[in-house]
């Protein structure tokens, strides 16, 4: 391979540089109107990760927080960088990945065997999987707190996986930012999967290759949304450039500065963004609510979050009390989207329009 | 391409430039193409005009190359897309447009459709309606849970062998079963449930009543057995229905959601709430469990299970108290001025004053003229009139001096006890938020609730019903935008659902029931009202006689065994045994018991529904009344706990394997109608075949038998001869005519915009346009364009409510009311149902299924822990040494189950959370969690003979209850 050629490709210069795309696609998700519902995991799995090989991926998930999320522990998984400098990380195993059960289905209902069986995962019992720890949460009651927190891919500025990978295999797309793994160079070394410290690449056993997010890119190419976001009942992830000043990921990351990446300190420079959660009012020693100390602890979002994310709450409280004393607010216009298409970023095609054709 | 397209393709033009910002190679040709074809192209009228809801067709090369990239874009390729949608019966959440996607004939994927357009001025559109289960319903289609084969049991029922047989086999060896079962014993002998999934989608639902028509066989009334009775608001309001459709969110400038956990049951709908508390509306959550609807409240105030009425009584106490109470919204909406005499705690009627008196003319007491004052029933309007709310009166009756006081007066004596203190104590709340709650709704502008049907599970949901009604009324909430409790779900649904089927039926009903119908034509003088109405409140005063459908609680209480539990006082003191409340009221023919004790029950037909899985204690159903029955049929797409107990599986096509309609508009108000996607799985058929099949089977195999005649339930005489006649409606349906069906009931409808079936089945739903020619509650006017607000004929237009005192009425002076001291909205403790055992079993709506479709299906389950499990508290789980996933057995007087435990700090102590709708075969040894359930029937939902407290479909009936359950758990070892 051409070394000036592998530069590209790796979206970094021989120097260690980084080639920034031209555009950047970016994601907002407002764990505001999360309701952990998973219509984006089931949205991604039966598009992409539905078949043999990637059954047990999920590109997508929605875990409750605080809690270990998928795979188990991932935040102390290690990878990423800091100061700049690539960090150890660790190949998540199966077991906290959680595998795709199957089950009896044909046992119980057929297998003439009465109530002697009932409807299980074949094999020993599970002890881990993709929503595991789902509304269990943290806190001591009636403090008790949680909140849903959906991840896919960052399609990060400075991705630890594309840097780990020795083969070059995984690129940055020039024009949208989008991260790739080249399938047909991989050779399933899985340093990119130690190297993330989402734990958002994936090995597929069988075709012995990295697998990850695409971001949808099929569906970018053609001007919709990725599945994730325009299948989100909740209304929860907004799309779009992150250059493009019309759209509503530009006014949330760039303008408000509502939306804040996940885990800044990994060092990977995300480009999916949350607007923090807000929770409801504490209640205090003598039983009365306290709207000034946060259900969701301050370290607990800070540590998330960093500094960023309590600016962004208090933005957000701020232009809040704008529309509860009867004012209005740009902000929450944008947060609220009346037209559904405004969270698009102009990736609002509707894909059951397009009729495929022989070329 | 009509104009309709062009405006809408040129809109998303301008949206889509900043695509051009990408300089994407594809990408912009894409672009390129849509442009030449949006802005002129296209001159296609044919296909392409028929979908100008969505934009024409837009050709698109297919991707070639087999490199990585152009493997990814062939899986996002497909032959073609039709629209459908999933006719489970989601209630408020019912229904969402989705694209089904096909390649080679195969269903590969779906995705919402995400057309709808913003339904409310200035509001929010409702893309992309939808939820995981809708996104993954190809799976379910598809998937092991699916059986697309008839099946004829072998062994045992219920030991899972089962022998595959041809669809003749099958309906002519069930046919034969109903011929003779019908000619020995008649109609009586035959009971059909009609589940829950059958409420919402045609196919099953007219085939089953056409079927039950038929047959006149017993069919059960569901609604208040499942839970969904709403008998505080029947009483308060005199109906259980009230349209408020969703957006009435952004109206109010606060929202409490008490009871219930919209982010579960209401995934679709839930960006409302979300959408408006940033517009600036507060949301305060009220429950027992920190929940998915609390994160996201501004407020969330923990309550006790089973003790909300103590807290609303608290409200209610503060609102008076600070006298934050709307006094001139009472006097004219409500009872509270009306007298009730203080010896018999009774109201004064006409009757006391005078001979021949009536004894629905009821009195206030006019302040201005300082004397007594008879109340109209004509109109709501008080004139000159002031009643009093406060005071004591003497008055001249038949029998002399009586003193009669404002059932105000007795309110405000009635919650004295309940301060901030007294009710902390009960209820858990803490003393300084019940002050802090009541202050928000004394002084919100306009304050409603979340509509939930949680509170019907309790045994005295009636109580917190009326409690919390109470609490909205008194701070003023009542008929306004954005204001007022509601108690669920919308009512408003294509119009021809009350005419289209069950005719026989209803001209029974209607002979039987014409003798009272003048009554109410006098009592209900409103105005512009539909005839449907006064048929559907005479259908009231006759519905025992009537046998248009049974109360399914009764019949499971008394044929299905469960009073073998549910008949015991389970720690309540009571006046007399539960056992003499249900025989009275049965003698008096207050509520009626199909087939009578005497008749066994021989046939069971399970249409789209689930007996085993729904009803509580059903253990007992199935050791008591499986035995007795010589035919158990399901009809059902799947797998579940009823089918694997039957005799024969008849196997249902999916949602995309045939046309259908659902008549329930959801809370968003649009009518949702589905062409096939595909043809049916395997063999399956759609229920109107399946029925029409057995119809004619039954009238062919009687006549080759020489049988002529069966007793109906009216014990008159019926010709087999009659039988498909009467399936077919008269000859108008035949065996394929499942669409035909779909069409008429469409096009019959008059508030579905005129649109033709189609149009509606290509679109995939249309929006509703008027409230319609049937029975609707909301008493209301609506502009399709405005949101929904019910009630406004009484605060706006002075119309009497259809309560006894024409009023939203809360002093129920029925013997019953006041022999159980439940007069007035009342806290009362729950009773233990189970037994006297520590933990209460908390349910609710799982968000992982629509009650058990989606429970068994193997995508769903991967994202849960793929085995039930029971969330226990902190505390509760480290008293009982117990780990996370740990296996234990849930036990109490009643029954027991094996589960596995998940512990969470969301969990209030003393409360276990189990989210329902597991099927039994899920549990290790094949009982689910119904089996611990007692479900005491609450005497005061027996109530007849007072004007409106009378049983009627859907209402008024005794329904089961399950959130007072009690029970112990212990772990088990492995």
């Amino acid at each position: 391979m051409d070394l000036t050629d592998h530069a590209v490709r790796i979206g970094r210069e021989i120097d260690g540089l980084i080639v920034r795309p031209k555009h950047q696609l970016a994601m907002v998700m407002d764990l505001n109107k999360c309701i952990g519902c998973h219509s984006c995991s089931v949205a991604c799995k039966q598009l992409w990760t539905g078949d043999e090989g990637r059954e047990g991926m999920w590109w997508n998930t929605v875990n409750t927080m605080p809690g270990q999320g998928t795979p188990k522990g991932w935040e102390t998984m290690g990878g990423g960088f800091r100061e700049g400098a690539a960090q150890p990380g660790r190949i998540p195993t199966r077991n906290e990945l959680g595998e795709a059960w199957e089950f009896n289905h044909e046992e119980v209902f057929f297998g003439g065997q009465g109530n002697k069986v009932h409807l299980k995962p074949k094999g020993t019992t599970p002890q881990w999987g993709p929503n595991w720890d789902e509304d269990q949460g943290g806190g001591e009651y009636p403090n008790s707190f949680y909140f849903y927190l959906p991840r896919i891919c960052n399609h990060c500025t400075h991705p630890a996986c594309l840097e780990a990978c020795p083969r070059g295999a995984i690129y940055k797309r020039e024009e949208d930012g989008i991260v790739l793994v080249d399938e047909d160079h991989c050779k399933g070394y899985r340093f990119c999967v130690e190297a993330c410290p989402y734990k958002k690449m994936y090995y597929n056993a069988l075709q012995e290759v990295a697998n990850k997010c695409i971001l949808c890119l099929p569906r970018i190419e053609k001007g919709v949304a990725t599945a994730c976001t325009r299948q989100c009942p909740a209304r929860v992830r907004f799309f779009g450039f992150r250059d493009d000043e019309r759209s509503a990921v530009f006014q949330l990351v760039e303008r408000w500065k509502v939306a804040v990446p996940l885990h800044p300190e990994y060092g990977t420079v995300p480009n999916v963004f949350y607007i923090p959660p807000l929770s409801p009012a504490l209640i205090d020693e003598q039983g009365a609510f306290d709207v000034k100390r946060s259900r969701i602890p301050e370290d607990y979002l800070r540590s998330l979050f960093g500094q960023p994310g309590i600016d962004a709450l208090e933005i957000l409280a701020a232009e809040m009390h704008k529309t509860r004393s009867g004012g209005h607010s740009e902000l929450i216009d944008t947060l609220v989207s009346i037209d559904w298409n405004d969270m698009l970023g102009g990736f609002d095609r509707d894909p059951s329009t397009i009729r495929w054709v022989k070329s | 391409m009509s104009k309709q397209a062009q405006t809408s393709e040129s809109a998303t033009l301008t949206r889509r430039e900043a695509l051009k910002l990408s300089g994407l190679a594809t990408g912009a040709a894409a672009v390129g193409g849509t442009a030449t074809v949006g802005l002129g192209g296209c001159t296609d009228t044919g296909p392409q005009a028929a979908r100008a809801y969505k934009g024409p067709l837009q050709d698109e090369p297919l991707p070639t190359g087999e490199d990585f990239l152009n493997r990814w874009r062939k899986r996002w390729t497909w032959d073609y897309t039709t629209r459908s949608t999933h006719f489970n019966n989601c209630a408020y959440q019912a229904h969402c447009a989705f694209e089904v996607y096909v390649r080679d004939g195969r269903v590969i994927r779906e995705e919402q459709a995400a057309t709808y357009k913003s339904a409310r001025k200035g509001l929010p559109d409702a893309n992309p309606r939808g939820c995981q289960k809708g996104c993954g319903y190809s799976e379910l289609m598809q998937g092991p849970v699916r059986l697309t084969k008839p099946l004829k049991r072998r062994g045992e029922r219920g030991a899972g062998e089962w022998q595959e047989i041809s669809w003749e086999q099958a309906i002519g060896e069930i046919a034969d079963k109903v011929v003779e079962v019908l000619a020995r014993e008649g109609s009586n002998a035959l009971v059909m449930d009609t589940g829950t999934n059958a409420l919402v989608g045609l196919t099953a639902f007219g085939a089953a009543m056409q079927f039950a028509d038929a047959t006149d066989c017993v069919l059960l009334d569901i609604n208040t057995e499942i839970g969904d009775d709403m008998q505080g608001a029947v009483v308060t309001y005199g109906s259980i229905f009230a349209a408020r459709s969703l957006e009435e969110y952004f109206h109010s400038d606060l929202v409490l959601c008490w009871s219930g956990n919209p982010a579960f049951t209401q995934i679709p709908n839930f960006h409302f709430l979300a959408e408006a508390r940033y517009r600036g509306t507060r949301l305060v959550v009220i429950s027992p469990d920190y929940n998915a609807t609390a994160m996201h409240a501004d407020y969330w105030v923990p309550v006790r299970p089973g003790t909300d009425a103590a807290l609303a009584l608290a409200l209610a106490r503060e609102l008076m108290e600070g006298k934050r109470h709307d006094e001139a919204l009472l006097r004219e909406q409500t009872d509270l001025p009306l007298l009730v005499r203080t010896d018999t705690k009774r109201f004064l009627r006409e009757s006391d004053l005078k001979q021949k008196g009536s004894d629905e003319q009821l009195y206030c007491w006019d302040e201005v003229r300082n004397r007594l004052q008879a109340v109209s029933t004509e109109t709501l309007k008080l004139g000159d009139v002031r009643p009093a709310l406060e005071g004591r009166f003497e008055v001249q009756a038949l029998a002399g001096s009586v003193t009669v006081e404002p059932v105000f007066e007795r309110l405000k004596a009635h919650v004295a006890p309940y301060t901030p203190e007294a009710a902390s104590a009960i209820c858990g709340t803490p003393a300084p938020i019940i002050r802090e709650l009541a202050r928000m709704l004394g002084e919100a502008r306009a304050a409603c609730n979340v509509g939930s049907y949680a509170l019907g599970k309790y045994h005295h949901g009636d109580a917190m019903m009326r409690s919390q009604i109470l609490a909205f009324v008194l701070a003023g909430h009542l008929g306004r935008k954005g204001a007022g409790w509601a108690s669920a779900v919308s009512d408003i649904s294509p119009d021809a659902i009350g005419t289209m089927f069950g005719r026989r039926r209803s001209r029974k009903a209607t002979a039987e029931l014409n003798r009272r119908q003048w009554y109410e034509l006098l009592r209900n003088n409103f105005r512009d009202l539909p005839v449907s109405r006064y048929a559907a409140r005479g259908l009231s005063e006759g519905w025992v006689d009537a046998k248009v459908m049974a109360n399914a609680t009764l019949f499971w209480n008394v044929h299905g065994g469960v009073s073998e539990v549910s008949n015991r006082p389970w720690g309540q003191v009571l006046p007399r045994a539960p056992s003499e409340y249900l025989d009275e009221a049965l003698a008096k023919g207050w509520q009626g018991l199909e087939p009578p004790k005497e008749q066994t029950p021989k046939i069971f037909f399970q249409v789209a529904g689930n007996v085993l899985r729904r009803v509580r204690a059903s253990h007992k159903v199935r050791e008591v009344l499986w035995p007795k029955l010589e035919l158990i049929v399901v009809t059902d797409m799947r797998m579940s706990t009823t089918a694997r107990e039957a005799d024969y599986f008849l196997p249902v096509s999916g949602f995309y394997e045939k046309p259908n309609v659902g008549f329930f508009s959801g809370d968003m108000l649009n009518a949702y109608a589905a062409a096939p996607v595909v043809s049916a799985l395997g063999v399956s058929k759609d229920e109107w075949e399946i029925y029409w099949l057995l119809a004619s089977e039954i009238q062919r195999r009687a006549k080759a038998r020489g049988l002529e005649t069966f007793h109906d339930r009216h014990g008159e005489q019926r010709r087999f001869g009659e039988f498909l006649d009467t399936y077919t409606l008269d000859g108008a349906l035949g065996r394929q005519d499942v669409e035909k069906l779909c069409k008429r009931f469409i096009e019959g409808s008059s508030n579905v915009g005129g649109v033709s079936w189609d149009e509606i089945s290509q679109r995939g739903y249309a929006p509703m346009t008027s409230l319609g020619k049937g029975v609707n509650d909301s008493d209301t006017d609506w502009r399709s364009d405005e949101t929904v607000t019910p009630y406004i004929w009484h605060t706006r237009d002075k119309q009497p409510w259809r309560t006894l005192s024409g009023r939203v009425q809360f002093y129920l002076d029925h013997p019953w009311y006041l022999e159980l001291g439940e007069e007035l909205p009342t806290f009362k403790e729950p009773p233990k149902a189970g037994g006297d055992y520590p933990l209460v079993l908390g349910c609710g709506h799982t968000r992982w299924s629509i009650h058990a479709l989606q429970q068994s299906d193997p995508l769903m389950l991967r994202l849960q822990r793929g085995e039930p499990y029971l969330f226990i508290s902190v505390e509760d789980a480290k008293a009982r040494g117990l780990a996370d996933w740990d296996r234990v057995e849930v036990f109490n007087d009643v029954g027991r189950f094996r589960v596995r435990v998940k512990i969470s700090p969301a969990i209030p102590p003393g409360m276990l959370m189990h989210y329902h709708a597991y099927e039994d075969y899920q549990f290790e040894g094949g009982a689910g969690h119904r089996v611990v359930m007692a479900s005491p029937i609450n005497p005061l939902e027996l109530t007849g003979d007072y004007p409106y407290l009378t049983t009627t479909g859907t209402m008024r009936q005794p329904g089961m209850s399950d959130r007072d359950t009690r029970v112990e758990v212990k772990r088990l070892a492995g």
